[in-house]
């Protein structure tokens, strides 16, 4: 990087950082957030030539009003940054395959994404230990130490420093300690816990524990993220609600689920927990059983037609295109390939696009790559 | 699940195993008169429902039609015959081939004349089918077992429950299941996912022909002449580039910009006279994502329904279909050989240019069979012709003793 833009970016990032801290509360300013989002566009494209190329054809076709969005693919076989690879603090990767790449999100500096994830758990995880109390924490993820390039893992570490006493990563070398998580899940007398994980991982434990049942004890909380791309076993978020439900012995609403990528620097959240724990109402719930994920006030988020990119309307489906002013050193417009539906609290994810391959034997794509995520 | 279904799908099992011995009697060169005469009966109410056709297949109009009479093209007595006459030649000494009774069809719904063979075969050899057909496709199937059931009770009444399709979802477990333990032999197209769940589901000694999830090439050694990629053009419209022989990526030998300049020329050419059908919302998306690394990497070319990307050497990135299409330049033939062969057998299809190239296919591993042919003729495959290493009649018959 230039002098010069060595200059901007520092600016930016401070501009960025000021913005995180003044809507930390959760209230959105949409209008500054545009504002800023082109600002930090306009600087990554005239650093990475390759966003710079396809930001210019898109104004060739006369798609011009927002910023390019770049599909998530893209990460997978080019670098997107706009600093040097020797500049690289932490690359984190997506989940491989046996044929294709990995998508890779490499950051300089993770001063943003320290502070964006800290304030979304603290507010709809742990609204009700702020001040420095901690809540017991049972991860069932592996440790960052681990898998220094997942981005989940990195998040899962950040809280178990933050808002967690003695945590314990129970998933290592792929394998889940289900006679820990047995014990750690009978100490009632310790308090309420959090139970942090993987969709999947949640699955392991359900076939791991078998008939035992647990009541964890009032204040105890479960967060689950991530999907069942590339898995035998998936299961509806509903349903997997109530397994959950069941299983650990605590109400629905305080099952929640995060959403995230590895190409973002921030995530969204379900808000059941909050009300829950804060009395407030939840009332943007397009169904019975869709629940709504709330970006945070730093993040614009909208389904978009794939094929005209325009925004469709509230209620209609389309394809996620997600704008994170966090993601500074990368690409801050990033078009997802989740199906999803805006309400005016936030989104409602329907599962991922890739999904429907037309019955035959034509090609799906993930089985002839052999994914293995 | 719908009980007047369920007493539908017992009434028809009932029909069908009943329909077993007659057919059989009927005769190979019987069966495959009425199979030819039903036909133009069939081809003649699907171009009356040309507009049913479009909306279940998603194709357009004409591109409908041109898949139509591709597909109908070797369906004749004599190829019927001559088919017949082959499984006879391979019969081991002192034996005949004899019908398995029952078969079941789990028919494919991507490319739509495809249920026409997985249909007729098994009938030709005295099999009485029953069809399971998705709702995203079930057309054209209907409309063949309707023209042959007709054929049928006029000419001979106590065959025509010899072939019943039924649409259903493949939610209803317990429906398939019980198609399932009923069939002498069973062939389903779907995912690798699919066909391996319904393996699970049948009983030991039934038949299957699992015809999992696949992708065709297409290597050229020439140079990038109109012609050439005129052919070519064809091979990625039909049926919008949906089927397992469709192809995803050309190799060349030659200069690749050249071969994709061409091949955008031809490209708009044919999507003119033929354009593409609606994209659905999911394929949209991949497409979105698929051009995108091509327009990063300034190496993308888009027409009004169509794009070709120039990917730097090596394993392809596979086009998600819909007119997509990538061209990979090649150090050697040995080179495309590694490739080609780390499909394995999901290498349906490929296409070739000069005698050199089919000259390739003597190297590939033994499991790795996909079917050779020019451009212009890989989405034309006669219904003589064997099918993922196949003869037609494989499957579908039982070697017996000759009394």
């Amino acid at each position: 990087m230039t002098g010069s833009n060595e200059a901007e970016r520092e600016a930016l990032h401070a501009e960025i950082l000021a913005f995180v801290h003044a809507h930390r509360d959760g209230l959105r300013d949409d209008d500054a957030l545009g504002a800023l989002l082109e600002k930090v566009a306009d600087f990554q494209e005239r650093a990475i030539p390759s966003y710079a190329r396809l930001a210019r054809r898109r104004r060739e076709r006369g798609d011009a009003r927002l910023p390019a969005a770049v599909p998530t693919d893209v990460f997978r076989y080019t670098r997107l940054a706009v600093h040097p690879p020797e500049d690289d603090r932490r690359i984190f990767r997506t989940s491989g395959t046996t044929h294709g790449e990995r998508g890779k999100h490499h950051l300089r500096d993770l001063s943003l994404y320290d502070r964006g994830a800290l304030i979304q758990g603290e507010r709809f995880l742990f609204p009700d230990f702020a001040d420095g109390k901690k809540l017991r924490g049972v991860i069932l993820a592996p440790s960052p130490d681990e898998v220094p390039d997942s981005s989940l893992s990195y998040m899962l570490g950040l809280f178990a420093e933050h808002f967690l006493s003695e945590p314990e990563f129970l998933l290592r070398d792929g394998n889940l300690d289900h006679e820990r998580l047995r014990t750690l899940l009978h100490e009632r007398d310790n308090g309420p816990v959090a139970l942090l994980g993987t969709s999947f991982a949640f699955v392991f434990a359900e076939e791991a524990l078998g008939s035992a049942r647990f009541q964890l004890p009032k204040g105890s909380r479960i967060m689950q993220t991530g999907g069942f791309k590339g898995r035998s076993r998936s299961y509806d978020p509903p349903t997997m609600r109530r397994m959950l439900s069941s299983r650990y012995g605590i109400d629905e609403h305080a099952i929640i689920a995060e959403y995230g990528m590895t190409e973002l620097s921030s995530q969204f959240y379900e808000g059941e927990l909050r009300a829950l724990l804060l009395g407030a109402a939840f009332e943007d719930v397009p169904s019975a059983e869709a629940r709504v994920l709330i970006p945070p006030p730093w993040v614009r988020a909208f389904p978009v037609h794939p094929e005209t990119l325009e925004r469709v309307p509230d209620g209609e489906l389309g394809i996620l295109r997600i704008d994170d002013l966090t993601n500074l050193d990368t690409i801050a417009c990033i078009q997802t390939s989740d199906l999803a539906q805006a309400t005016t609290e936030g989104i409602v994810l329907r599962g991922r696009a890739e999904g429907a391959v037309p019955r035959g034997c034509s090609i799906a794509i993930e089985e002839i790559l052999g994914d293995v995520e | 699940m719908s009980l007047r279904l369920v007493d539908s799908v017992a009434d028809r099992l009932a029909r069908a195993l009943a329909c077993e011995r007659p057919l059989d009697r009927l005769g190979g060169a019987r069966r495959a008169e009425l199979l030819a005469a039903a036909i133009p009966r069939f081809e003649s109410r699907a171009r009356e429902s040309i507009a049913e056709l479009e909306a279940s297949s998603g194709l357009k109009k004409a591109n409908l039609l041109r898949g139509l009479s591709d597909a109908l093209e070797s369906m004749s007595l004599e190829r019927f015959i001559e088919i017949l006459e082959r499984a006879e030649r391979s019969a081991p000494p002192g034996t005949r081939p004899s019908p398995l009774g029952l078969h079941l069809s789990i028919l494919p719904s991507n490319v739509f004349t495809a249920p026409l063979r997985a249909l007729i075969l098994p009938l030709l050899f005295g099999n009485p089918v029953i069809a399971k057909a998705s709702s995203r496709g079930d057309r054209l199937a209907h409309l063949f077992a309707d023209a042959l059931t007709e054929t049928f009770a006029e000419a001979e009444p106590a065959l025509r429950d010899a072939l019943f399709v039924l649409t259903f979802s493949s939610q209803e477990r317990d429906l398939l299941e019980r198609l399932l333990v009923q069939a002498k032999s069973v062939a389903a197209y779907g995912t690798d996912q699919t066909v391996r769940a319904i393996r699970e589901l049948l009983p030991a000694q039934t038949r299957y022909q699992a015809h999992g999830s696949g992708l065709g090439l297409a290597l050229m050694d020439g140079p990038a002449d109109e012609a050439t990629l005129a052919r070519f053009a064809e091979d990625i419209i039909a049926f919008d580039q949906r089927g397992c022989l469709s192809p995803h990526a050309l190799f060349t030998l030659g200069d690749a910009r050249q071969a994709a300049e061409a091949l955008e020329r031809a490209l708009s050419a044919a999507s003119f006279r033929r354009p593409r059908g609606a994209l659905p919302l999911e394929l949209a998306s991949a497409q979105l994502q698929w051009r995108a690394v091509g327009e990063a990497r300034g190496e993308l070319i888009e027409g009004h329904d169509f794009a070709i990307t120039i990917e730097p050497a090596g394993p392809p990135r596979i086009s998600p279909g819909y007119r997509n299409i990538a061209i990979i330049p090649l150090e050697s033939k040995t080179e495309f050989l590694r490739i080609a062969a780390s499909f394995g057998q999901r290498l349906k299809a490929l296409g070739i240019e000069s005698e050199e190239c089919a000259s390739l296919i003597d190297e590939l591993p033994l499991l790795v069979s996909p079917r050779i042919s020019r451009f212009g003729e890989m989405q034309r495959p006669a219904i003589d012709e064997p099918w993922e290493g196949l003869a037609p009649h494989e499957g579908f018959v039982l070697y017996r003793a000759a009394w």
